[in-house]
Order: structure tokens, then sequence, then C-alpha cells
């Protein structure tokens, strides 16, 4: 047996799984630290909750194997794991009251009525749903809902809490709620808590480390800076972000020494380093990404690069806006926090692009090649 | 375009469920309003009663001045839109789309042109031949969007389309649903819990909780004054940090206390003078932190949690009881666990009374 290590608490090897002829997941391997959040975050049908479920062993893999604190527990029952899991439908026992919904697996471990109560109590008031112990489920809120159920979660004590989209039902504004309230319980108990979800703010909000999942394919997995920061692809960069990236096609040429990416809009000098990553194979063709919270249309510095465009359309949403500019064919995402701007469509507009804040994706592969412009 | 105008509408469910409860609201014409509240708050039912799905226990329903509180669905001239897509998978997507115009004996040429006007509007013209199985939500919300407003009607009505889809699609739908509401001119009520949503598509908002209409204004001003402690927790990103404070005042200078630190808000003499409490209400992007101390009316706090968001983040402290929400550009090299100086913009200050939960002003 391998000794209990702290930064490969959870471990998975070569998970692969397929149902009937589809695979479902292929070959995930992830090591998550103790006591840290970790989140799966892929668009639906990516196989998140496949994932969680084989961690939690109600499915089992057909190939791989995971480890907990160092002990093989592939072929462990459920019971035998020391996991909670979190589901996106809550599932209460509605004719239970929330006391005895908490309760409940406490009495299938056959622990005393004093434990019981107690842990109950102290979970519940950690939470703040003491006030609900009389109620029956029916009558909670989304939001109440959902602490029962992670309530229910944690009085298991368990090492691992697996989360499966806890906050997709819930109402857009107790959603934003919860977040930092799940971190800060994370925080506060230190359980290792591993989070499958479908949205990329909330897993810029949340997580520690964050694993991008697509077609059953682990795409990147690291910490939530060094992601955002250095997307491995252009799809990771698009889908990991506050919002969408912008994606642009472009082509790499050489003009008298000088290199050049060309759009159909406009045209970036290169620096003449870049050669290094992409090669001397000159044209070639890229996919110029540009995060709308790096772009600029006011303060822009006399280093930024300019495109020329116009308004599209503007939106405002409290003290942010969104503008979307329109340059010949492409239409640009400029995402402008605490500023709030309303100007008529077809107004000409200039957009400042910080030449360190952009990213080079080859576009056959879709690989990162260069981050920074000039 | 239609105007459409709700009078004194109540709505009891047997035995005694009030979802609407005497709501009157004019939704002017050729304008996009939003009804914006928590599940629950009664804003589908009163979308169901505009649509003639349901009728009013009390009240009138006026479409153009005209009663139509009697009127079935089908004579109203009006589209609706639910949350679930409805789209047939039987059907191929033309046949979806020009299904309500047969149904309304439009002759055939009318059918094409306006299918393939519609289904460029929404980018589906590619998938026309083909069966709706399988495509994705966003596609399928698409098509049904397409095929609301074929007929062209004066008004249409939107219950929550946006929310089962996934993020992404979803931000995609709602900047194209702002651009396209100015080209169609219909009369537009649409439903959300999302009130990123109605502040980006809503000439006006009406906000409503438990069956009553909190606030109806244009996105700014409930923004900027929300008439009470309701609206200004529903509305923003986070929304409107609230504490309940002692004020203290002596002859020259009022002040509020918010744990040990006591705040000059003298500016605000008039409206607390007589008060001894008072609830204090200001957005987390109209607070300013640093790392240094940088005048008057600073205050030093330590941060809970760290919420990122790209270039900006959200900072969590507990203050006054409850978690406050701070939202800023990124500071490099802030930790969870470290005190920061915050200050509240004066300007940017509101009060609300305790009892009645109404802003003061």
């Amino acid at each position: 047996m391998k000794e209990n290590n702290n930064s490969n608490y959870v471990e998975l090897v070569n998970i692969s799984k397929k149902v009937r002829d589809k695979v479902i997941l292929d070959s995930i391997s992830l090591s998550i630290e103790k006591s840290s959040l970790t989140v799966i975050l892929g668009p639906p049908g990516a196989g998140k909750t496949t994932l969680l479920k084989i961690i939690a062993g109600l499915i089992k893999p057909d190939e791989g194997k995971v480890i907990i604190g160092g002990r093989d527990v592939t072929n462990l029952s459920p019971k035998e794991r020391g996991i909670s899991m979190v589901f996106q439908s809550f599932a209460l026992y509605p004719n239970m009251k929330v006391y005895d919904n908490i309760a409940h697996p406490l009495k299938l471990m056959h622990l005393s009525k004093e434990e019981i109560d107690k842990r109950v109590k102290q979970v519940a008031s950690f939470l703040r749903i003491d006030h609900l112990l009389d109620r029956n489920p029916g009558l909670l809120s989304g939001g109440e809902k959902q602490r029962v159920a992670i309530a229910r979660a944690l009085v298991k004590e368990p090492h691992v809490l697996l989360m499966d989209e806890p906050l997709t039902n819930l109402d857009a504004k107790i959603r934003m709620e919860m977040r930092a309230e799940l971190k800060k319980m994370q925080r506060e108990i230190g359980v290792t808590i591993i989070w499958a979800t479908p949205d990329p703010q909330e897993a810029l909000a949340m997580a520690d480390k964050v694993a991008l999942i697509r077609d059953g394919k682990i795409l990147q997995y690291g910490g939530v800076n060094e992601v955002y920061e250095m997307p491995r692809n252009a799809w990771v960069g698009n889908y990991f972000g506050y919002l969408p990236m912008n994606l642009i096609d472009g082509t790499i040429i050489k003009e008298k020494d000088q290199l050049i990416l060309q759009t159909e809009d406009f045209k970036i000098n290169l620096n003449s380093k870049i050669v290094d990553k992409i090669g001397s194979d000159l044209p070639k063709d890229v996919i110029l990404g540009l995060r709308p919270e790096d772009l600029k249309i006011f303060g822009i510095s006399e280093n930024d690069v300019i495109i020329n465009g116009e308004i599209y359309v503007t939106e405002v949403i409290g003290s942010d806006t969104i503008v979307h500019v329109k340059t010949g064919r492409n239409i640009f995402k400029v995402f402008l926090p605490n500023i709030i701007y309303r100007e008529t469509p077809f107004t000409p507009c200039k957009i400042g692009v910080n030449p360190s804040k952009t990213y080079l994706f080859d576009r056959r592969t879709g690989q990162l090649l260069w981050r920074g412009l000039k | 375009m239609s105007e459409v105008y709700v009078e004194k509408i109540t709505k009891v469910f047997p035995p005694r469920t009030v979802a609407l409860d005497d709501v009157t609201l004019l939704f002017e014409r050729s304008k996009t309003t939003c009804i914006l509240g928590p599940s629950g708050c009664g804003k589908t039912t009163l979308l169901r009663i505009i649509a003639g799905l349901i009728k009013p226990t009390k009240g009138k329903v006026y479409i153009d001045g005209r009663d139509v509180t009697n009127l079935p669905a089908n004579k109203r001239n009006v589209g609706m839109i639910f949350q679930f897509a409805v789209v047939y998978d039987s059907m191929t997507v033309y046949e979806n789309l020009a299904l309500p115009l047969k149904s309304a004996n439009y002759s055939e040429n009318e059918i094409k042109s306006r299918v393939k006007e519609v289904a460029e509007t929404f980018g589906i013209s590619h998938l026309l031949s083909q069966r709706p199985v399988g495509l994705n939500i966003g596609l399928r919300q698409r098509i049904a969007l397409a095929r609301a407003i074929v007929r062209s009607p004066k008004i249409l009505l939107l219950d929550e389309p946006l929310t089962n889809l996934d993020p992404l699609s979803r931000i995609q739908l709602r900047y194209e649903l702002k651009r396209l509401q100015s080209n169609w001119g219909q009369t537009i009520i649409y439903v959300t819990h999302d009130q990123s949503e109605a502040l980006t598509l809503g000439d006006k908002i009406a906000v409503m909780n438990l069956g009553r209409v909190h606030q109806y204004g244009t996105p700014n001003e409930i923004y900027e004054r929300p008439a009470d402690t309701f609206c200004a927790s529903f509305i923003g990103n986070p929304c409107m940090n609230l504490i309940e404070v002692a004020v203290e005042a002596n002859d020259s200078n009022v002040y509020i206390v918010i744990d040990s630190d006591r705040i000059d808000v003298s500016e605000f003499r008039e409206i607390l003078k007589d008060r001894s409490k008072v609830i204090f209400g200001i957005r987390p992007e109209h607070v300013e932190v640093s790392k240094e101390r940088r005048g008057v009316g600073w205050f030093k706090k330590r941060i809970s949690v760290i919420e990122t968001l790209g270039n900006t983040a959200v900072l969590n402290f507990e203050i006054g009881g409850t978690t406050f929400k701070v939202k800023t550009e990124l500071i490099p090299g802030i930790k969870e666990g470290e005190e920061i100086w915050i200050h509240f913009k004066e300007d940017k200050i509101r009060f609300f009374d305790p009892v009645s939960k109404k802003l003061i002003s």
C-alpha cells in the first residue's frame, strides 16, 4: 500500500468507460490534492457525471483504477469509500422532515441517538438551516433544499465530497450566493471537493484546480490561473473564461523580413521570435484569440494594437457592459467591467488590444502556439 | 403593434394559494418588458393570463384598449415561447416553421418566403431540410423562437427561453435576442429569474415577489434606486450589500456604526437625523479597496473568500453579521485571510427603512 499523500489524495489512473459501443470516458488520469476544490468543467455530455459516479463507486470503470488516500478502492462498494455525493436534483425524501433527511445516513450507520443528534445539529447550524429542521422539504426554496442535501452529504463526515452540478437547478441569484458560501465551507472544514459543472464562471470563481473535459477526454488540468492564462488549445481558451473568447481566423505571412498576422479586417506585426515556436513554414493558418475582458474601448494605451470597427450592439448589465463591435466580417465582444456604456449601432469605434494578452492557436490542430503578439 | 394593459389582476389557485395579488401593469407598444422575480413569484402565471391560457380570478386584460379577458388564446394574436423548446422531431425544421402558417391558411408562396426570412434571421437556414432530432438545445430553442415569430404576432411572450441552455449558448442567444428585438418591432413580454437577462434585454423591468409588483421602471432606475430591499437584493451581480446599522448623531455629524467602525454619513443628515436604526445598502461595485489607507472613511477588513472572474474578482468579507461582497479589478498578491482597506463611494450609498424595507429618499 502507498503512503497517504496530500498531493495525490484522489488518484484516477487511466479510467475508461464504454456504454454499448460509445466511449464515455477515454483513459482519464487525474491527481487531486487533499482539502482542495477541483472543478470538472465541460459541456453537457462530456462525461462529467459518469466520472463522478465512478469515483463514488456507483459505476464500475471498464479499465483503470480509483485510489483514495493511497488505497485502491476500485473494487470497493460506495459505502466503503468514505465519499458523499450531492446531485443536481437534490433528491430529498419528501415525506421526512429535514432533520430526518439529514439523520438518515447516520441511522444507516447505526450510530447512537445522541451522536446522531449532535452531528445533525452541528452540520445544520454550520449550513444555517437549523431553523428548518422541523419542516418538510416540499416547503423549502431551491437554495434551502440544496443546503439540506449538502448537510446530508456532510453529516457522514466524508473525506471526499462529490458535487454534480449542485447549483444548476437554482435561480441565478441564489447560484451566485451559494458559490462563496460553499467555498467558505470547504475552506473551514477542509473536505476534498470534486465539483462538476458546465458553467465556466462557476469554475473561475470557485476552483483551486480545474479539469476541462470534452468527449470523455481531459483537455487540460491545472490551477485556475494557469489554465486561464495559458489555455492549451482554442477550445479550452474559448470555453474557460468569463465570457467566450473572440476567435478570429488569420494567416501568418512574411513581408520584407517582417512577420505579419493578416486577418480579413486588420494586420498586426509580430515578434520575430515567434518563428521558434511556429516554424519557418509560412504562410501558416492560425486563429487569433482575444478575451473580451482583455479588450479596451476606453483608456487605450500607446502600446496597444488598434482594431477599427463600429458598434453593433451594447448590452448594459447593471454596472457592466458587453459591447459587440463589428469589424468587417467579425464581431468582437468587449467586456467593460464597472462601466455603463450605451451607444447607437454603427457608431465608429476603436478596440485596444494589449499585445501581451493575445493568443495564437494553430488553425489545423487548435494548439496554442504563442502567448502575446509583439 | 400592440399595447397590453393588465388591471388589478388577482389569481388564486384553490384552496388559497395567491399567485397574483392585485397586479396592474402597462406593457408599452414595441417595447420589451421583463418580468423579473424568483421561482414562485407569479411571473409565469401573469404571462399565461396575458396569453389567455388561464383566466384571472379578478381583474382584466386589455390589448390595444380592448378587453380580451374572456377571449381564447388563439384569438389574441400572441406568440409564446416556453422554457423547454417545443419542436416536433417527426417533421423537418422547414415543416416545423411552416406549421403555424399552414394552420392559418397562408398561400404556399407566402409560407416559403416567410420561413426563409425567419430562418435566416435565426441562423438556421442550413437546417431547414433536416429533422431536429439530435440537435442541441440551443438550436432547438432557435427553431422554437423562429416558429413563434413566423406569423409576426403583435405580441411575443417569452417564458425563460434561455434558462435551459448551457452557459455559452445562453450568452450567445441573449445577444442575438437583443440584436433582433429592434428589428422585430413586436411588443415583447419576457419572463426571467435572471437579473442580467432582464437588465440587458428590458426597456422596462417589473420586479415581482410573492405575487406582487415591487418596482416597475427602466433598468437604470431599478439598478440605481431600488424601491425596497427586495429589489436591492435581487438585482446586481452580485446583489447589493444590506446591513442593519445603528445611527449616531451629534450637533454637527451623523454616523452609522458597522461592527467597531463609525462611518461619517453627515451628507445624509436630513434623512437619518431622527432615526436610531437604518438599513445601509451599497453595491459590491461601489466599494473601493486598497492595500494602503487612502484617507478618511477607509477601514480595514479581513477577506474571507476570493472569487476570481477573469480580470475582476469578488472579495467576500464578514461585516455586520453578513457576507459582504466587493467587486473589484484583480489586485495582484491579495490572499484569503489577509486584511485590506475598503471605502464606500458616498454618492452610491442607499438607505432603507428597517420596518417597511422601502428606500428612504
